[in-house]
């Protein structure tokens, strides 16, 4: 249940207190800010972040401290213009429990790197 | 230490005030893989094209709203374009390099609020119990009395009643900031029908709200309703009680007789 539908209306119980919990625990929001120049560095990252990997030009991969519980989360992100571009936008590539891929491009179709990154994951 | 019912909901709405909610779907099918917060359903209005409906109004179309897509159909790029945002749902593009819209297998969605369409929800638990009225009138004052349910605009209920007294029931909501989020609706049930606020609708608590039975005829009287209290956002109803008004006469303690 969201937070939000929750309404302590009678007595405050343990199972009140345990459904609120449970509520703030499943909004499991993580980030990170990045530097996607040459050698990847974090600026910030909060949650269930472990890191970031380049895996070539404009290719990410954001890596989870503790295994997610699905797939099937939600991730959005946004960068800078990339490297030798006027326009960047970052792009889905792959999800799993442990990681997901993004990559950095530009209007005309490449891949390139972006100095400032961040990604926003939540739920799984 | 204390923990309040108050500082508990306090602390809900804090919380509840991040109000994230979010969607990863199947861009080919609309299809939803997981959720979470205030969402219905995706519609997949044409290729690369998908509204997503919440389940509850927002308050407002003033809400954040971010996504991502995998690579549209047929290219090798792809990104989330902002069609519309209204207060039942968002529509959005995924679009390519080359400016086409194509399904992407992949859309999540993420959408962050405030909605204070949830507060109510969250906060001012309403404590509506049933109640019994009555006024009991002697024999030197038939056709006098009445009694008075009442529902005020800042958050308090009460009775009252010509001969036999007056009181009040406390608040029934918690934050009285919030009394005018509330709407009341009576249905009448049984007996005579009392006068004061209208019966079947709903009814706004930025007013005071009453129902009265007045004895105007020389028998006792009396009548039953219940009324219904909810947010006027998200129309949940958030309290109900019966109400029962009534105007007696002491028992007959002598006279007459054979």
């Amino acid at each position: 249940m969201a937070i939000s539908n929750i309404a302590v209306d009678g007595p405050i119980t343990a199972d009140k207190i345990n459904e609120i919990i449970d509520a703030i625990n499943a909004l499991e929001i993580s980030w990170i800010n990045f530097n996607g120049s040459g050698s990847v560095s974090i600026r910030a990252s909060v949650g269930n972040i472990a890191g970031v990997t380049r895996l070539s030009s404009g290719q990410y991969r954001v890596t989870f401290t503790t295994a997610r519980a699905s797939s099937d989360y939600a991730v959005v992100a946004t960068c800078t213009a990339t490297a030798g571009n006027d326009t960047g936008f970052v792009m889905l590539v792959a999800q799993a429990t442990t990681h997901c891929d993004i990559y950095c491009r530009n209007d005309d179709g490449g891949a390139n790197d972006c100095s400032t990154i961040s990604v926003l994951v939540v739920g799984g | 230490m204390v923990i309040r019912r108050t500082k508990l909901n306090e602390l809900i709405a804090a919380v509840g005030s991040i109000e994230v909610s979010w969607v990863n779907f199947n861009g080919s099918t609309g299809v939803i893989r997981e959720s979470a917060g205030n969402i219905a359903s995706v519609t997949r209005t044409s290729s690369g094209q998908y509204t997503i409906n919440y389940t509850t109004p927002r308050a407002s179309v003033n809400y954040a709203v971010k996504a991502l897509c995998t690579a549209t159909a047929g290219n090798d790029t792809g990104f989330v374009q902002l069609v519309s945002l209204t207060r039942s749902g968002v529509s959005i593009q995924c679009r390519n390099d080359d400016g086409g819209i194509g399904d992407s297998t992949r859309v999540c969605v993420v959408i962050l609020g405030p909605d204070p369409n949830n507060r109510s929800t969250a906060l001012s638990a309403v404590t509506v119990a049933d109640r019994t009225i009555q006024d009991t009138i002697t024999v030197a004052e038939l056709s006098t009395g009445s009694a008075r349910y009442s529902l005020f605009n800042d958050g308090t209920h009460s009775f009252a009643t010509t001969l036999s007294g007056s009181g009040s029931y406390g608040t029934w909501v918690e934050d009285v900031t919030e009394a005018d989020s509330f709407e009341v609706r009576a249905t009448f049930q049984a007996g005579q029908v009392p006068s004061g606020s209208a019966f079947g609708e709903w009814l706004d608590l930025s007013l005071t709200r009453f129902w009265e039975l007045a004895n105007s005829v020389y028998f006792e009287t009396w009548c039953t309703f219940r009324i219904d209290v909810r947010d006027k956002a998200s129309l949940q109803v958030r309290g109900s009680a019966l109400i029962t008004l009534a105007v007696q006469f002491p028992p007959d303690t002598g006279g007459g007789g054979s």
